[in-house]
């Protein structure tokens, strides 16, 4: 039941991994490709709009210049048709209304942009008046601009912007003075710039505009391709996003795969060099046995006629007891050593169980390398709760890693030191160090200085995950041929 | 006395088991061995030196000089001497250093008597071998000296071929 379970759980993980992966590829893709993308738009759109800009201005200038060409020739044509009616300027000097009709009757025939016609006399007032407002008869021109200007001006003619004037209506007001026996005679017409731009209009060949359309269509094409652009561009990033993520993927799998049989390797090379090391162990008291034994069974063959005494008999099965007992301590030890996997916590005074390990399991070690091991126990520390079968494996585990760095005489110093409500347990020893690479490395799982088949470089990162799991911390320090020093600190109470 | 001890095989163990190295001498002085028992390479260099030994014990692990060590030394010493490394570490690697150091064999304990005694009996054996082979090899160089040389430059040149063989 509870397979499956985990299998379902590692699959969701799995699957959390991808999706992970596919999101981080798909966000750095994006910002790839669209950011100089995005920029580069926004940089073309800009120039663009400016280059738009100024082949609009001068298409309007040219524009503005040519119309108002236009609208100097026509006015220059309507000035002339007014100039055909003062053949005879006598006539202005008592102008008739009936006359003025007629005369812009005349005028309207040739251009419909006529609107009115009044004759005024040099004060501004009004003689005669023809044309659809009336009440300008009685309009007294004197103020107006264009007025003033004719009358002291030397131009025998005026033709005016356009402007509102009396009627309050959009006009051109056109004007010839005329000095018919010594009189000042104005005739005035009125032309509608309205009537004037259609009939304008007519005459006008249509000038395409210069380009304008183009610019215009290049505007939404610029809009059309980015969004076609960016279309193509999302989808060949959801593409490689996914091809990149697959990839990852499969690389992270393979690597955990990888990691979990390095593991079991690690783990088989551990028992081996621990079966190879209780081999030892076991076999010296063994040899010893079985010397032992042998020697008894000869002394009492009668082919060499030893004829043994009891008492030497004794002796000699007596130090075969003894060597049994040898080995059942060496495989006692060790099952301690081994069983703890789940965290079992117990009351127990931490200096003795180094004292065992010093005498006990790691004596002959000791012993062999002409270790001396200085023990400073600080007699305040109490029992500590802790899982004791860990700690051990720590302890065994520091304390070896100093007995194989010393080489010749040397000394190991175990120290304990209560703090508040934590202590520290520190092993020094006098060996050869490590430099500050190695240093920067020694937690590392598979790092070792040992030669090779001596240790497997997981002694300490395995310590280590130890310490951690029992809320403690662990700590070193170490110079070339200064010997190093491993501190553990624990709580008192896990 | 004298002709007894001649007749014998002059073993030396070194072993820093005390109980093993006392119970193996005194099984191997049974099987008419004589027996020397030394607990350390030091003492065992020692002793090399002011006795002869046509094959030598040599546990393994030992404290201050181990037997690799030992080993090294002695056969640097005495060429003739046969060597066989006893261990109860179960790696292969010292032994392939050991052959390489010029061990005859290399035996783990615990092991049979029956299977030591062999081994003793081959490392024997290619001491004889060895040593006839280098004897013949002199007594060739000692007669062609014979026929080449003034009788003092001979007579020299012999004893200085004779001390040799320690």
């Amino acid at each position: 039941m509870a397979a499956p379970d985990g299998f379902r759980s590692d699959a969701k993980r799995h699957d959390d991994i991808y999706r992970g992966l596919l999101r981080h590829a798909l966000v750095r893709l994006t910002f790839l490709y669209f950011i100089p993308l995005l920029l580069l738009t926004l940089f073309f759109h800009l120039q663009y709009r400016l280059v738009v800009r100024d082949a609009d201005h001068s298409h309007r200038e040219l524009l503005a210049y040519h119309q108002a060409a236009m609208l100097e020739m026509y006015l220059g044509d309507r000035l002339l048709n007014l100039t055909d009616l003062t053949d005879d300027p006598r006539s202005l000097l008592e102008p008739h209304r009936d006359d003025l009709e007629t005369h812009l009757a005349d005028l309207q025939s040739v251009s419909e942009a006529f609107i009115d016609l009044s004759v005024l006399d040099g004060s501004g007032r009004v003689l005669a008046y023809a044309g659809p407002l009336p009440f300008l008869q009685k309009q007294n021109y004197r103020g107006e601009a264009w007025f003033t200007r004719l009358v002291a001006g030397a131009s025998s003619h005026v033709i005016t912007d356009v402007y509102l004037g009396f009627r309050e209506e959009p006009h051109f007001t056109m004007a010839l003075k005329l000095e018919p026996r010594g009189e000042t005679r104005i005739l005035r017409a009125v032309v509608s710039p309205e009537i004037a731009r259609a009939q304008m209009d007519a005459q006008v060949v249509e000038i395409e505009e210069p380009g304008g359309g183009l610019l215009a269509n290049i505007a939404t094409n610029i809009w059309l391709f980015s969004a076609l652009f960016c279309l193509i561009g999302g989808l060949v990033i959801w593409l490689q996003a996914r091809w990149v993520a697959q990839q990852q993927y499969e690389a992270q799998i393979k690597e955990r795969q990888l990691n979990r049989q390095l593991g079991q390797a690690a783990k088989l090379a551990l028992v081996g060099e621990l079966a190879a090391g209780i081999a030892h162990e076991i076999n010296n008291p063994l040899a010893v046995v079985s010397e032992k034994a042998g020697l008894v069974k000869d002394l009492l063959d009668p082919r060499f006629g030893k004829n043994p005494t009891s008492e030497q008999l004794r002796d000699h099965l007596g130090i075969i007891e003894k060597a049994v007992f040898r080995c059942t301590d060496i495989t006692r030890q060790l099952l301690g050593f081994v069983r703890q996997r789940d965290v079992e916590l117990k009351e127990k005074d931490v200096h003795v169980e180094i004292d065992d390990l010093v005498h006990g399991l790691l004596s002959s070690e000791l012993e062999v390398g002409e270790i001396t091991v200085l023990k400073k126990y600080d007699p305040d520390l109490p029992a500590i709760i802790t899982d004791h079968g860990q700690l051990r494996q720590v302890v065994l585990n520091l304390l070896k890693n100093a007995a194989d760095s010393i080489t010749g005489p040397g000394t190991i110093t175990i120290a304990t030191k209560k703090l508040g409500d934590r202590f520290t347990l520190t092993v020094r020893d006098t060996g050869h160090g490590m430099t500050p690479e190695a240093l920067e490395l020694v937690f590392m799982p598979f790092f070792t200085t040992k030669a090779p088949g001596k240790g497997t470089g997981l002694g300490l990162s395995v310590s280590y995950g130890i310490i951690e799991g029992l809320g403690g911390h662990m700590a070193v320090h170490s110079a070339p041929n200064e010997g190093s020093m491993f501190t553990v600190e624990l709580p008192l109470k896990r | 006395m004298t002709d007894a001890r001649e007749n014998k095989i002059k073993l030396l163990i070194v072993d820093d088991e005390i109980d093993f190295l006392e119970a193996l001498g005194e099984r191997l002085e049974m099987r008419d061995f004589l027996v020397r028992t030394v607990a350390n390479g030091t003492d065992a260099l020692v002793l090399c030196d002011s006795e002869k030994f046509d094959l030598a014990l040599i546990d393994l692990k030992m404290p201050g000089m181990d037997g690799q060590e030992l080993l090294a030394r002695i056969k640097a010493e005495h060429r003739f001497l046969e060597v066989i490394i006893l261990t109860g570490h179960g790696s292969l690697g010292s032994a392939v250093e050991c052959a390489k150091l010029g061990a005859f064999s290399y035996l783990p304990k615990p092991y049979q008597l029956d299977e030591l005694l062999k081994v003793l009996k081959d490392a024997y054996a290619e001491r004889l071998k060895k040593k006839f082979a280098a004897d013949t090899a002199r007594t060739r160089e000692l007669l062609k000296i014979a026929q080449e040389d003034s009788p003092r430059g001979t007579l020299r040149r012999m004893k200085e071929l004779d001390d040799e063989e320690r």
